[in-house]
Parts: structure tokens; sequence; C-alpha cells
């Protein structure tokens, strides 16, 4: 046992002399500073860049009206001469408004002989203006701030209010023709209850008003509309103005987490809703999952008022942006885990070279007629680099963390982990749902370590071991998504690269059904023993030439 | 007096079809510097490395001190210690970390130990260096002091001249000497440098296309070789004339110059004869030395001509 120490302090030696792993440790260390620096600089730089300045846009937008005349051209004349008189802020909810209102406006004074098709164009010409317009311009800005995924969630917002606006328009009572006389009043009457609540900043009106056309909308189903006026609801009774999602150096007072969360809440409604009104079979089930999941706990956190939440990683909510406070520190923190990889490929270049290296120095020929079981030297070695690859884990996490807690502050330490079991929210600590996750991600690391290591003692090569270790590393994960994925190849669950990210099996986003850990943990200890007999073989029996 | 440290009985070994080792069996004994001589290819690294444990042993048998190398790896191990080829050592570490790289791996070396180790291969001043500032002697050194740092019985040294300057090998010499006559080493030398052994060794085994052809003690190879005669060399003024004199001895004449001639006599007394006659006849005698025949000769003679390759 005390010899077995022995071996293990001179593996440790070995691998802390080298000038190589010196640099990876300062590499590991300046990669979790670089990452927080330039995170916490780009919170700094969230300069409103906008490429027109809005009424400059407007103007053009009226002279391209005037040359073209296109049908409705009056119309939108006369919106953007309202715009022009207006000056909205970009985020402001008005601004979304007038566009909806001219839009009901156009319905409203269209010619009675023109096509559907005709009538779409006005709708069809909004539409690119639509993400031209000032919710558009959020959108350079938006990608600027760390919030950047959040950008898309505010533009989808501003659709999602438009919802119905639109279903109402060219889905419209009367599809074979030109809008009824009914249709026309009715358009009239919203243009004109808009433009009102606009002029009086009554933004409550507005949505008195949206919840009336969703009740009147015959194509939405009952739970659609109840979970859209229940967000409405938790607007007006909340004080929460439909301002846009807008990053800018005062974003602080509008952009509260409520507002946010509530358009991604009517976001994720309106996806589930698209997706719930295709046929069953159609149906993406891991999306409608994944959506109903988040709807519950976006729900759950308006209602009992939690500003600040982890929430398992989900890939269909993450693109639509944030859950968590902008750059709260398990923000920052969850996301740079995907530096990951770097350090990986520095444990593969430890684990690569722990056996060639000797071989390729010559030093295996003192090293194995000492009076210790060539065996023990193996597992000692074997012992020394997964240690020292927890060990770089371990630095980089908790490096990480200081440095994430340094620049955006230790405050949502304390955050609860939101996830849904059955139909009930459960909570438990952040802390220990982000430790557990980053542990169950080591085991992939801890994975490619001993196929690196079983490499290493194969070939004997220190250059074939770290480069085919890296190689396989950084494209056997997409390969393996690749086969199951694009081409259906079921034995691809069998692959260790299917098996090794436990965390995206735990959240069910593998291209495998009915993946379970165990499986997977079954799995990888099959590759894992391959591995061993494999370095075994080619340590322990094979003779030293 | 002295046991028998290293058995080696039988042992062949395979390399792919080829025989390479083909039933060799020799033992050294505490006390001795025993040569391994024989030229590039002829099996030496290759019985070292089975002696040592890195390669596999496919028939036969290796006892150090009694214990099986292949069954009893550990114990036989403790016994033994050596240089495979090239001293190589950790470049990055210093002398002395990588002496206690060695030391971690073997029981009952102390610190003090290791001092002392360092001052016999005289490593002191510098073994706080990184290895790889290390000329080739000083990674000589250094690889000596890992091969008696535990005390073994066993040294056994694979080429440990290749790349030494005169000094150096004289050093080497001298150490390995003291480490077998002083403190009962067995050690185990191999070489194609036949001057080299024969100033080192006590008994030499040759191998020549993995059989060992002959295992003798220096001295019995030579009088073996040279058929229990010896050969001493006359300087005289007129070679001719004298060895014209002495042919009605017994006696072989192998070599004629205008200076000098060989003559491979039975018996020392013979000389003292020899000397008198010529200086009888008027001849002028200028040294009568004895000649020893280097080995290389007697290897010449023994492998038949193979020992061209020599160098």
């Amino acid at each position: 046992m005390r010899k077995m120490w022995g071996l293990i302090t001179n593996e440790y030696i070995k691998i802390f002399s080298r000038i190589s792993t010196i640099i990876m440790l300062i590499a590991i260390i300046g990669l979790a500073v670089g990452y927080n620096g330039l995170m916490y600089l780009s919170g700094q730089a969230t300069v409103y860049n906008s490429f027109y300045e809005p009424t400059d846009y407007y103007r053009e937008q009226i002279q391209f009206e005037q040359q073209n005349k296109q049908p409705g051209w009056e119309t939108r004349i006369e919106m953007y001469t309202f715009l022009l008189d207006n000056t909205f802020t970009d985020n402001d909810w008005r601004g979304g408004a007038v566009y909806e209102a001219y839009a009901l406006k156009e319905i409203a004074n269209a010619p009675s002989i023109d096509t559907p098709e005709e009538t779409d164009t006005p709708d069809g010409t909004d539409a690119p203006d639509g993400t031209d317009t000032p919710d558009g311009t959020d959108t350079p800005d938006g990608t600027d701030t760390p919030d950047g995924t959040d950008a898309p969630g505010g533009t989808d917002a501003s659709d999602g209010t438009d919802t119905p606006d639109e279903t109402g328009t060219p889905d419209g009572t009367d599809p074979d023709g030109a809008p009824g006389a009914k249709e026309r009043t009715e358009a009239q009457a919203g243009f004109d209850t808009i433009i009102t609540a606009v002029k009086n900043d009554d933004w409550k009106g507005y949505l008195n008003y949206q919840i009336a056309q969703m009740n009147a909308d015959e194509d939405m189903t009952q739970e659609e509309k109840d979970l859209k006026s229940w967000i409405i609801q938790y607007r007006i009774s909340h004080d929460i103005r439909p301002d846009y999602l807008l990053y800018s150096q005062d974003d602080k007072p509008r952009d509260n987490w409520q507002n946010k969360t509530l358009f991604r809440l009517e976001n994720c409604v309106s996806m589930l809703n698209s997706e719930l009104r295709l046929p069953y079979a159609d149906r993406d089930h891991k999306k409608v999952a994944a959506l109903n999941e988040a709807v519950l706990i976006d729900k759950h956190r308006l209602v009992n008022d939690i500003p600040v939440a982890t929430q398992p990683d989900n890939p269909e909510i993450d693109q639509m942006g944030a859950t968590f406070a902008n750059n709260s520190f398990w923000s920052i923190f969850t996301t740079s885990a995907r530096a990951i990889s770097f350090v990986s490929v520095l444990i593969i270049i430890v684990a690569g070279s722990a056996i060639a290296s000797e071989f390729s120095g010559g030093t295996v020929k003192f090293l194995l007629i000492n009076p210790v079981k060539r065996w023990k030297i193996l597992v000692a070695k074997y012992i020394s680099v997964l240690s020292v690859a927890l060990l770089m884990l371990l630095v980089f996490y908790v490096f990480n963390a200081l440095l994430t807690g340094l620049f955006f502050g230790f405050g949502d330490i304390g955050a609860p982990h939101l996830y849904v079991s059955g139909d009930t929210i459960q909570s438990t600590s952040s802390f220990v749902f982000v430790a557990w996750k980053y542990l169950l991600g080591s085991i992939d690391l801890l994975t490619m370590a001993t196929l690196a290591f079983a490499i290493s003692s194969l070939t004997r090569s220190s250059a074939l071991s770290i480069g085919l270790g890296v190689f396989l590393t950084l494209s056997g994960k997409g390969a393996t998504l690749f086969l199951g994925e694009s081409f259906k190849i079921d034995w691809a669950r069998y692959l260790i690269f299917a098996n090794t990210n436990l965390n995206s099996i735990m959240t069910r986003t593998t291209p495998f059904l009915g993946q379970t850990v165990s499986f997977a943990l079954m799995v990888i200890a099959v590759y894992v023993l391959v591995f061993w007999i494999t370095a075994w073989d080619g340590f322990v029996r094979r003779d030293v030439k | 007096m002295s046991e028998t440290i290293l058995q080696v009985s039988q042992v062949s070994k395979m390399m792919g079809k080829r025989l390479i080792i083909d039933n060799i069996s020799f033992e050294t004994y505490s006390g001795e510097v025993f040569g391994f001589l024989g030229p590039n290819g002829a099996g030496k690294t290759t019985t070292i490395k089975m002696i040592l444990g890195l390669l596999a042993i496919d028939a036969g048998n290796v006892e150090i001190c009694g214990f099986n190398v292949a069954k009893r790896f550990e114990k036989a191990m403790a016994q033994a210690g050596g240089i495979v080829e090239n001293p190589e050592t950790y470049p990055y570490l210093s002398g002395m970390q990588n002496l206690l790289q060695y030391k971690r791996m073997r029981s009952g070396v102390t610190k003090n130990r290791i001092r002392e180790v360092v001052n016999i291969v005289g490593l002191e001043n510098r073994i706080h260096e990184k290895v790889k500032k290390y000329s080739l002697g000083m990674r000589q050194r250094l690889g000596l002091a890992q091969a008696i740092m535990h005390n073994p019985k066993l040294l056994v040294l694979d080429e440990p001249t290749n790349g030494l300057d005169p000094a150096g090998i004289r050093e080497l010499r001298d150490i390995l000497k003291r480490l077998a006559h002083e403190e009962g080493i067995a050690v185990l030398v191999s070489s194609h440098l036949l001057s080299e052994m024969e100033l080192m060794c006590d008994r030499v085994g040759i191998i020549s296309n993995g059989r060992i052809i002959g295992v003798k003690s220096t001295k019995e190879l030579m009088e073996q070789a040279s058929g229990g005669r010896k050969t001493f060399r006359f300087t005289v003024n007129d070679p001719n004339r004298a060895v014209a004199l002495l042919s009605d001895m017994e006696l072989t004449v192998t070599n004629i110059t205008p200076e000098n001639f060989d003559l491979a006599v039975a018996d020392d007394t013979m000389v003292g004869t020899i000397n008198a006659r010529l200086i009888n006849a008027g001849i002028i005698l200028l040294g009568a030395a004895p000649i020893e025949r280097s080995l290389e000769d007697v290897f010449i003679e023994i492998t038949g001509g193979g020992g061209n390759q020599i160098a």
C-alpha cells in the first residue's frame, strides 16, 4: 500500500514537473478569467446602435409609398406620419400597437373589389417591414448584449402581441373576397380603440382590447385563450407595461424579470399551440413536453415571485432566452460550463502521454526494472490521470465560480432550482443541481481520458494517442448525433459517444428514444472495461523492445 | 566462497518466427565481473532484457538469488539493478528527483544511501540540476546510481562504456571492479569492445547468433586459445640469424620482423635458456617480453572467423 502511494506520488511529480501541464493549468485559469471578463465587458458595452434613426426610416417609407402606390398606401403614409409626430422609444408598446392599428385600418379602407391576395399584400409588405421597424432594430442591439439570447424572444414577443391581428386579418371571416361590411366596422372600431389607447398611453385599455379580440377568435383553443389571458391579467394586476424587451443602459427599470418572463411565457404558449394544432402524429412530442414544462415553471415563478431560478437544460427553451436575471451568477456560471470541452482536450493530453511518454523517452526501461509489478504501475498511472482530470475540473469550476462571483456578484447563489415532477413544480437548491450536473458532466470527461489512456498504452505514441483522443472527443458526439438523428441508425445508441452525455440523457434530448441513465452507465462501464483491457494488454503483457 | 547470484538456464526467445536466443545458459557469482561479449545483434541486449523482466521469456528460466524472474518478479528485482541500452531518465526532473522516483519504488533505500551513491558515482555537485543539462557520461553515472541505490546483489549493465570518453571508461571500470571485488556484487556487463572486457571482466561469456559459445575466466580463455603456451617477443639485432640458431629447439616462431621475432614456448624457464644461447652466439639481445594474446584473437579463434564483425 505504501508502495502504491509512492507510485502515485511519482506519477504526480512527473505530471506536474512538465512545463506543458503548468501551461495547461494556466490556460484553464485564463479561460475562466477570459470568459468572465468578456461576459462582463460585453455586458458593459450594451450601447444602443440603431442602423436608422426611426424618423429617417419613417420618412423613407413615406417616400417609398408615394412612389410605389401599392394598395393601401395612403393608410400607411398616414401611419408613418403618425409615428413621425409621436416619437416612441424603440421598446415602447405603442410602437407595435400603431402598426397593429393601421393594419386594421387598411382592412377597414380596403376596396371591396379586391381579391384576397391583394388585400393580403399590405400585410405581406408589413411583415418584412415589421422586422425593420423599431422592434427590429432591437435585434442588433440585443445580439451585442449577453442577453442576446433574449433578442429573438423580444421580436417574437412583438409577433406574439400581433397574433390576434394577424390571425384576424388574412384568415378573416371572409376568405373568398373582400372584407365584409361587418368586418370593416369591426376593424375600424379596433383601430379607434388602439389609437385612443396609444394616444393616452393607456396600455391597460390596449390589453383589454386584446383579450376581447382573443375571446372572439374561433381558431384558438380554450386552453390557449386561458393561458394568454392569464398573462395579460398578470400584467394588468401587477402593473407591468407590455413594453418590448430592451437591453440598453437604462434597461433596469423596464426590463424587470416579470416582463421578461411574461414575454417568454407568451412565446412558449404560442409555440406550444402551433405544435398542438398539428395532427398528433406530426407533433414534436419532445418539444411539447419541454414547452409544457417551461410554461408551468414560468407561471410558478410569476405567481410565487421567484425572480431567479435555474431550470433543467432545455434546448427548446434556451434558444428563446435566458431564464435568469441578466448577468446573474448562475446564468454566467452555467453557460461557462461549455468551456469544459477545452478542459477535456487538456486532460486527454495528460492521459494520452501518461504511458506513451515513458516509451518515447525510453524511461520505461528504468521504470519497469523496479521491484514493482507492472499492473501496479498501470493502476497508479490511471489513478493519477483520473485524479488530475478531476483536479483540473475542480480548478476550472472553482476559479470560474469565484470570478463569476467577482464580476457579477454572488447575489443569486441561493436561487432555487425548479423542475417539474409529474404535474407539480419541485424546488431544490441551484447549487446542488449545478454541482450534480457537473459531476455527471465529468463522467464524460473521465471516459474520454480512459480512452486516451488506452490508446496511449496500445500505440505507445503520445502524438497518436493525443491526436486520436482529441479527434474522437470533438467529433464523436457530433457523428453519433448525426447517425442517430439523420440516418435513424438505432444501433448507434450503443456507441460510447451516445452515452457519455448523461445530462442530455437526463433531460431526454438525445436522438435515441427511451435512453435511460442506467442504460448509459452500463454502456459506459462496458466500454471502460474494454479500454482497460486494452491498456492492460499494452502495458502489462507486451514486451518492452 | 562465492554464491550464484544469476542463473540463466536454457533460455530461448522468439521474435516473430525467428529464434533469436537459442537455449542459452550461464551463471554469475558474487564478487565477479562477468562480461557478456558478442557482436552487435548477437542477442546481448535481448538476454539482458529477459533477465530484467522487460521481455517475456519464451522457454527456460532466469533466477536472481533463487527467485524466478517470471514468477516472483518483485522478489527477484529487489536483488537486481541495471541499465538497459541508454540511461534514459526523466529530463525535466533533477538528478536527485529522478533518484527519488526510484527510491519510492524500492524498499529500504534511505536518504543517506542516496547521498552515498551520488558520491560513489561522483555527481554530488550536479545532482540538483535538471537531467536535460547532463552530458551522456553524467547520465550514465546517474543511471549507475539508480542501479546500485538499493544495494542489489546483481548489477546488469548493457554496453556501459558506450559514449564515454577514455577517462570515463576507466572511472567506470574502477567503480565496477570495486563494487564486485569489495562489495561482493555480481556484475554483468555486456559489450562488443573486447579490449574493455579484457581489462574489466573476471569471466567472459561469448555470445554469437543467440548462442553462448563459451564461458570461461578471462585467463582460462586466453590460455586455452594459445594451447597452454606463452608467446614471448624477442627484440634482437638480427632476428633471422637468431631464429636459425634456435631451430633445433622445440619452438614455434610466429612472427619475424627486422627488429624482433615472437616465440611460443611451453614453459617460462625455456626463456632463460634461449637468452643464454643468443648471447653466447653474439646476438645482441635488447629485450624479451611476454605477449598476452588479446581477447580479440581468442574470440576470432573461437568463433572461427565470425569475429570479423567485431569492432
